[in-house]
C-alpha cells in the first residue's frame, strides 16, 4: 500500500444578506439555514474529532461576507429568534405526531437537533462561530483560508487591476481582522482564474489557490503529475487542481453519494407538506410556503411515493460511503505512486453548504472520512495544501489555463444574455471610484467626506459579488439579485454625486452605513491608481 | 517643564500665548477661543463660510487607522432607512453616460468572447437608413509571439443599432489567443472608420485537453490510466439560488 495525501477543502460562502431596513427578510434565512444545518454541525464534527484525539487536517475557506455576517449583532439576534421559532415548531410537531410513532420519533429528533444547535451556538460558543473555527485552527487541525472581499468574479473585473486587487486585499484584511492571522491560501471565487492573477495573490502574501482540473491539465506546460501535484506559477504561488473523481462522487446528482435512496430528501419539507393554517406562523410573512428544515422522508427513488426517513440507516450508509471514498482514494494513490517521485496529493474541494443543508448526512460522512484517513491502516493521510507545500519539494513551473469550475469550465455562466447588462455598469462605477480617489489624492478630506468615500467603496464591492449574475442566470430569486446590483450601484452613484458636489447629507449617509456595514476598515485611497500597490501581509 | 503664560490682551480673556520649555527647547503655542469682545458683524456670513471651508479643506485630520464608528448620533428607524434606500434607488437609476465612445472586450471561454460598447455623446451607432456604410464590430486576432504573420487577421459582425452588447463566437479556424476589436462604419471596400477601439484580451486556448462538459483527462498519457475520470458533472449543474449546491 502506497502513501499519499488527501486534502479536503470546504468553501463556506453566502452573499451579504443583511436587511436592517426590514423587520425580517427572507434572504437572511440563507444564512440561518446554513448556520443550523451546516456550520454548527461542522463544528460538532470538529469538536468530536478533537475530543477523540483524531489526527486530521481539514481546510475551511471562510468568505469575507460570511465572516462579517457571523460577527454581525443584528443577524445574531435574528438568528436566535429564528432558532427559537424552529424549536416552537418542533415542539408543535411532537404534539401533532403523537399518534404517528414513526413521525414522532423524527419530530423528537428535530427538537433535540435544534436544542443542541442552540446550546452549541449560545452556551458553548457565545454566539460566535468564528471563535469555534479559530479554536480548531489553534489546535492545528483546521487550516483557515479566505476569498475575495465580496466573492467578485475576478476574470470579469480584470479590466481594472485595482478592482481585482481590492477584492483580494479587502478580503484578506477582513479575514485578518476577524481571525487574527494571515491566510496562506485563497479561494478564487468560482475557482475563476486567469493568467496573471497569481501576481496580485503573491503580493498579498498568498501561498496557494485552487483551479479546476482543466486549468492544470491545460497549463502552459504539460503537468508532469497531472492534478496530483501543484504547479508553481512562477512567483512562488502554487496552484492546486481539483481531482475530478473525488469531486464527482460527492457532487454528481446522478452517481454522487447524496442521491442515495436512504438519505433524507431535501425537497420534502413540512413547510410545503402540511396544512396552510397550521404552518402559516412559520413561513414567509405567513403567506408564502418555504422550507422549514423539518423533513420526514428519504430520497426513496425516482417517481416513487416518498418513504419515511430512517436516521440510523442513513447514518450507516454515510459511514459506508466514507469507507468507499477512502478506498477509492487509496486505489488512486496506489496507481499514481508508482510513477511519481513524490507523494501524490488528491485535492477535493466542496461547497461547505452541501454538507448538512443539501446532504443532511454530509457532516457524518465527512467525520468518518477524516477518522478513516487518520488510521494507520490506510495509506491515505489528510493534509492541508500548506502542509504539502512545506514538504521539501520543488514544484513544476507552469501557468494554469484561464478556467472556472462552472458550466463549460469557463466564464459563460457569469456573462450571458441574462446577466451581461451588469458589466458596463460595474466597470463604469469602478472607473468613477478610481477617478475620485485619484482626484482627491493630494487633498485633505474631512471626516464626513471620508465616510462617504469609504461607503462608496463598499457599494462598489457589494455590487461586484459573483452571486448576483449567478442567481440571475439560474433564474431563482433573480429579482432579488437584480435589485441588489441596481441598489448598490445606485448607492454608489448617489455618493459619487454628493462627494463631487460636496453636498453630503449625513442622515442619508448614516442610512447607507447602517444597511451596508461591511468592511469597517476599508480605505477609499486604495482605489487610487497612482497609490503604492498593497504589499500584503 | 516650565510654562510661562502671558496675558496679551485683557480684552481677549481666553486668548493665551504660552511658552513651554521642555527637553526639545522652547515651543510657542497658542490657544484661541471665541471672545465676546469680538464683534461678529465684522465678517459676513459668506466670509465665515469661506473661512470655515478653507479650514476644513486644509486642516481636516487625515484618515484614522481605527474603523469608523457606525454608532452615529443620528438614529434612524428601519422605515426611515428603507425610505432613504428607495429614494436613492429611484433617483439614481443606472445609466451610462461617457463623453467618449468606448468599446470593451471581455474573455469568456476558448470559443467566445464578449463585447460591449458605449456610443458616447456623439451617438456613434446611428447610421442613417440610406447609408450604405454598415456599423460593424471588427474583431482582430493578435499575432502570437511565435507567429511570423505581420498583419492582423479579422472578421466582422454587423451590429444592430439597438444593441450595445454582443456575444462573439470565434470562427473554428481561429487559432489566436489574443484579440482586440474596433467598432465603426464599414465602407463597401471593407475599410473601417472606427469610432472606438478596445482593449486586448487573452482567451484560454486548450493545448492538451479541451473541456467537454467535465470530461477531462486528468493525468498525462505517460502515466497509467488507473484514475481516469469518466463523465464528470459540472459543479453547477444543480445549484440553487442561494449559491448552495447539491
Amino acid at each position: 500500500m502506497e502513501k499519499g495525501f488527501l486534502s479536503i477543502i470546504l468553501h463556506a460562502h453566502l452573499p451579504y444578506v443583511r436587511h436592517p431596513e426590514h423587520d425580517s427578510f427572507f434572504e437572511e434565512n440563507w444564512l440561518f439555514e446554513a448556520m443550523t444545518e451546516c456550520y454548527i454541525p461542522l463544528i460538532g464534527v470538529l469538536d468530536r474529532l478533537q475530543q477523540d484525539s483524531v489526527d486530521y487536517r481539514l481546510t475551511l475557506s471562510l468568505s469575507p461576507p460570511l465572516i462579517s455576517m457571523l460577527r454581525d449583532k443584528l443577524l445574531i439576534s435574528r438568528y436566535l429568534k429564528h432558532l427559537h421559532k424552529l424549536l416552537e415548531l418542533a415542539e408543535k410537531e411532537v404534539y401533532r405526531t403523537r399518534k404517528l410513532p414513526e413521525y414522532q420519533k423524527l419530530s423528537r429528533l428535530y427538537r433535540r437537533f435544534f436544542l443542541n444547535t442552540l446550546a452549541t451556538f449560545q452556551d458553548q460558543y457565545k454566539c460566535d462561530l468564528l471563535s469555534a473555527f479559530k479554536k480548531h485552527y489553534t489546535a492545528g487541525n483546521l487550516e483557515l483560508i479566505t476569498s475575495a472581499a465580496t466573492h467578485g468574479f475576478l476574470p470579469l473585473l480584470s479590466v481594472s487591476e485595482i478592482a481585482v486587487r481590492n477584492q483580494i486585499n479587502v478580503g484578506i484584511e477582513t479575514f485578518k481582522l476577524n481571525l487574527g492571522h494571515a491566510p496562506a491560501g485563497f479561494w478564487l471565487p468560482e475557482c475563476a482564474y486567469y493568467p496573471g492573477l497569481e501576481t496580485a495573490l503573491g503580493e498579498a502574501g498568498i501561498k496557494y489557490f485552487f483551479v479546476d482540473t482543466h486549468g492544470i491539465m491545460n497549463a502552459s506546460e504539460s503537468p508532469r503529475y497531472g492534478v496530483y501535484a501543484p504547479l508553481d506559477c512562477g512567483n512562488g504561488v502554487a496552484a492546486f487542481g481539483r481531482d475530478p473523481d473525488s469531486s464527482r462522487q460527492v457532487w454528481s446528482s446522478k452517481e454522487g453519494y447524496p442521491g442515495d435512496f436512504d438519505y433524507r430528501e431535501y425537497y420534502s419539507d413540512i413547510g410545503f407538506d402540511l396544512e396552510f393554517d397550521y404552518i402559516a406562523p412559520y413561513i414567509l410573512d405567513g403567506l408564502t410556503r418555504i422550507n422549514t428544515g423539518i423533513k420526514y422522508h428519504r430520497v426513496t427513488g425516482a417517481d416513487l411515493p416518498k418513504e419515511i426517513y430512517q436516521p440510523k440507516k442513513a447514518l450507516a450508509k454515510a459511514r459506508q460511503h466514507a469507507q468507499d471514498f477512502i478506498n477509492k482514494r487509496q486505489q488512486q494513490i496506489d496507481g499514481l505512486s508508482a510513477n511519481m517521485d513524490r507523494p501524490p496529493i488528491i485535492v477535493a474541494p466542496y461547497d461547505a453548504e452541501l454538507f448538512g443543508h443539501w446532504w443532511f448526512e454530509g457532516p457524518h460522512w465527512l467525520e468518518h472520512v477524516l477518522r478513516l484517513a487518520s488510521e494507520n491502516s490506510n495509506g491515505v493521510q489528510s493534509v492541508s495544501c500548506s502542509d504539502y507545500l512545506n514538504l521539501p519539494l520543488s514544484h513544476q513551473l507552469a501557468t494554469p489555463l484561464a478556467s472556472t469550475w462552472g458550466d463549460q469550465g469557463d466564464s459563460s455562466y457569469w456573462i450571458n444574455e441574462e446577466n451581461d447588462w451588469i458589466y458596463p455598469f460595474l466597470h463604469k462605477a469602478e472607473a468613477d471610484m478610481e477617478k475620485l480617489a485619484f482626484d482627491l489624492q493630494d487633498l485633505a478630506v474631512n471626516p464626513l467626506q471620508e465616510r462617504a468615500l469609504n461607503q462608496a467603496a463598499r457599494s462598489i464591492l457589494l455590487a461586484q459579488a459573483s452571486d448576483w449574475p449567478f442567481i440571475i442566470k439560474s433564474g431563482t430569486t433573480a429579482e432579488y439579485a437584480r435589485k441588489r446590483i441596481t441598489d448598490h450601484l445606485a448607492r454608489f452613484n448617489y455618493l459619487h454625486d454628493c462627494i463631487r458636489k460636496n453636498r453630503i447629507n449625513e442622515r442619508y449617509l448614516i442610512a447607507l452605513e447602517t444597511m451596508d456595514n461591511i468592511f469597517p476598515a476599508i480605505n477609499f485611497r486604495d482605489y487610487n491608481p497612482s497609490a503604492k500597490p498593497f504589499t500584503g501581509a | 517643564m516650565q510654562s510661562i503664560e502671558i496675558l496679551l490682551n485683557k480684552f481677549l480673556i481666553l486668548k493665551v500665548i504660552y511658552l513651554t520649555i521642555d527637553g526639545n527647547g522652547l515651543k510657542l503655542g497658542m490657544i484661541l477661543s471665541p471672545s465676546s469682545h469680538i464683534s461678529q458683524d465684522k465678517l459676513s456670513r459668506r466670509d465665515i463660510l469661506e473661512i470655515s471651508q478653507e479650514i476644513s479643506r486644509n486642516y481636516a485630520p487625515v484618515a484614522s487607522e481605527n474603523p469608523p464608528e457606525f454608532t452615529a448620533k443620528i438614529r434612524l428607524s428601519p422605515i426611515e432607512i428603507l425610505e432613504i434606500s428607495e429614494e436613492i434607488s429611484r433617483n439614481y437609476t443606472l445609466k451610462i453616460s461617457t463623453a467618449m465612445p468606448e468599446l470593451v472586450l471581455l474573455p469568456v471561454g476558448p470559443e467566445h468572447l464578449h463585447a460591449y460598447w458605449n456610443p458616447g455623446q456623439a451617438g456613434i451607432i446611428s447610421a442613417p437608413k440610406d447609408d450604405s456604410h454598415e456599423v460593424v464590430l471588427r474583431i482582430y486576432s493578435q499575432p502570437d509571439e511565435s507567429s511570423t504573420a505581420t498583419t492582423k487577421s479579422w472578421f466582422d459582425i454587423i451590429i444592430n443599432n439597438s444593441r450595445t452588447q454582443q456575444k462573439v463566437v470565434l470562427p473554428p479556424q481561429a487559432k489566436s489567443s489574443a484579440y482586440s476589436a474596433a467598432i465603426g462604419k464599414r465602407s463597401p471596400d471593407d475599410r473601417l472608420a472606427a469610432f472606438a477601439t478596445s482593449n486586448v484580451i487573452h482567451i484560454p486556448r486548450s493545448s492538451v485537453a479541451p473541456y467537454q462538459g467535465g470530461e477531462v483527462t486528468v493525468i498525462p498519457e505517460a502515466m497509467p490510466q488507473v484514475v481516469l475520470s469518466g463523465q464528470g458533472q459540472s459543479h453547477y449543474t444543480s445549484k440553487n439560488a442561494s449559491g448552495q449546491s447539491k
